[in-house]
């Protein structure tokens, strides 16, 4: 390809680095709404905007590739405990689904360093908490998610 | 930005978060699954007894079976019989065994029901769509007890016959049917071979019956839990082997005359046979009364607190190609696919169709559509998927990372 895809800034930003994740979170699992603002981003790590379900089962892993597509740096997968799960085989769906052993996900591959599944149970705020942060300073190392560009220099198609 | 949050604006527990009653189940919960995690930390989670609490009593019953068969080769149904046949066991290889690990398997059993109920209750998976696995919960309660009780009846010693007196008596008590009943536990007017058999009769009577009402426990459950790990198992059998080979099971005095009611006998068992302590002490009206206030109790449980049903999953016609996916991950079997004519296709089709009762709005369903057919009724993907466009970050490419 020869002619640049998008409007091109030269400025690189000044600011630091900060990686915009999207949580995608199980209502039973973590307890979510002691943890959210009223605009929907966790109070102690603001760039990570959360959004509810009401089971972890619900959460489609294209969904998540829809994030990375639209250009959010990570996605977050919370759900209950494995083992526990209020509906019984959500958590456990959902794990097969986004680890790629499941239809509909059953073959399809997304960025692994990006989406992160977390399993925790609903009085376990202070791991998740350490987990969004570690996971947040791990965005950090990789390089902003470039919504027109998917790595290997092609366009995306979305 | 216009998008509100859509997700679960509507649910109850947004709507009334201040409901006394709903706060305390949340920090209940709370609570259980702090101590669960605890346990996971000591054993892992595939061998933590809390997450097999609903295959725990299936087991032991098996295990009541299985020993139950083993007491029916050598067990002989008479008045003066039960209690020599019972000597005879005891003689017999492993008949000890047999024998006292029915008796604690039975205890095992009623131990493990209550971890299940107090599990389900505590972590709030007891009302709603959970309803009739509740209901027909407290029936095999109750008829666990009728086991029990029973079981008790047989052996043929003075608190055998202590219990079917006061049984006798209580029913008694009971307004208009009272004599009926009586007779129908003694089958017949006096402590004959036939109360005895019946008592075996109401013993087997009140297994099959578990059998039955576990069927309807466990109907709209699509993959049950009925078996536990091999470690739990191991453990659970281990533990009951291990007490009744501590403490065999064992008969107190035979009795000499039946049709007198002994003045006092050992209880023995404080699981089982409390309603008797009860009944002796404070008369058969505070026993009806325990009855009707736990079973009624645990009845009414449910119904406490209801949710308005608002989520519940709902089929896009035109998009289901009927694949089948989302009614095999459904955990409560509410989506079942049944034949329909594909317009598009031209041909006979599958179109699954949601059963609303069943349906716990857990949007699992959800998860496994790959064609968007099907929607919970009041938080549809399409707008999540807005938003999550809509809020992505606004970054330009560098110019070396766009080009080439």
């Amino acid at each position: 390809m020869s002619e640049p895809t998008v409007a091109t800034t030269a400025t690189p930003p000044a600011a630091p680095f900060v990686p915009q994740v999207l949580a995608l979170v199980c209502e039973r699992s973590v307890p979510i709404d002691e943890l959210i603002g009223p605009d929907q981003r966790l109070r102690d790590a603001p760039q990570v905007y959360v959004l509810r379900f009401p089971c972890s089962g619900m959460i489609k892993p294209s969904l998540a590739q829809l994030a990375l597509d639209e250009g959010w740096d990570g996605v977050l997968v919370v759900g209950c405990a494995v083992g526990d799960c209020h509906f019984r085989e959500g958590n456990l769906w959902a794990r097969e689904r986004f680890l790629g052993g499941r239809a509909p996900n059953k073959f399809r591959r997304m960025d692994q360093q990006r989406v992160s599944l977390l399993w925790r149970a609903a009085s376990e705020a202070g791991p998740f908490l350490s987990e969004v942060g570690s996971f947040c300073d791990h965005l950090r190392t990789l390089p902003p998610n470039l919504r027109s560009d998917d790595g290997k220099g092609r366009k995306r198609k979305r | 930005m216009s998008a509100q949050p859509i997700e679960a604006v509507e649910r109850d527990d947004v709507l009334q978060p201040r409901h006394p009653y709903r706060r305390f189940l949340r920090s209940a919960t709370r609570w259980q699954v702090a101590v669960e995690r605890k346990v996971n930390e000591l054993v892992s989670y595939e061998q933590n007894p809390f997450y097999f609490h609903g295959a725990l009593p299936t087991f032991v019953f098996w295990m009541l079976i299985a020993s139950g068969i083993g007491l029916l080769f050598y067990y002989k149904a008479t008045l003066t019989e039960s209690y020599e046949s019972l000597v005879y066991l005891a003689k017999v290889p492993f008949g000890n065994c047999i024998r006292s690990s029915h008796r604690y398997s039975a205890d095992a059993m009623l131990l493990a029901i209550y971890l299940h109920t107090f599990r389900v209750y505590i972590t709030d998976r007891h009302r709603e769509y959970r309803i009739v696995p509740w209901l027909t919960g407290v029936v095999l309660l109750l008829l666990t007890y009728v086991a029990g009780i029973s079981g008790y009846m047989l052996v043929g010693d003075q608190r055998s016959w202590g219990l079917i007196h006061q049984s006798v008596q209580a029913f008694q008590a009971v307004p208009l049917v009272g004599d009926f009943l009586a007779s129908q536990v003694l089958a017949g007017p006096d402590i004959t071979d036939y109360t005895v058999a019946r008592a075996l009769f109401f013993h087997l009577l009140s297994a099959m019956a578990i059998f039955w009402f576990l069927w309807m426990h466990l109907l709209r459950i699509r993959r049950p839990f009925m078996i536990v790990t091999i470690g739990i198992g191991a453990a659970v059998v281990g533990v009951i082997l291990m007490v009744a080979g501590l403490w065999p099971a064992g008969s107190y005095t035979p009795v000499v005359e039946p049709m007198h009611v002994p003045e006092a006998y050992e209880i023995g068992n404080w699981l089982y046979l409390p309603g008797f302590w009860l009944l002796s002490s404070a008369g058969p009206l505070a026993f009806w009364g325990a009855v009707v206030l736990l079973f009624g109790g645990l009845l009414m449980l449910p119904y406490l607190l209801r949710d308005t049903r608002r989520n519940i999953a709902m089929v896009v016609r035109d998009k289901c190609v009927g694949c089948q996916l989302c009614a095999i991950d459904c955990p409560y079997s509410a989506i079942t696919m049944v034949p329909t004519w594909n317009e598009r296709k031209k041909k006979p089709d599958l179109l699954a169709v949601v059963y609303p009762p069943r349906c716990s709005e857990c949007g699992v369903c959800i998860g496994s559509c790959d064609f968007d057919a099907i929607e919970l009724s009041s938080m549809p993907y399409r707008p999540i998927e807005d938003l999550v466009k809509e809020l992505a970050p606004k970054r330009e490419a560098p110019a070396e990372a766009a080009g080439d």
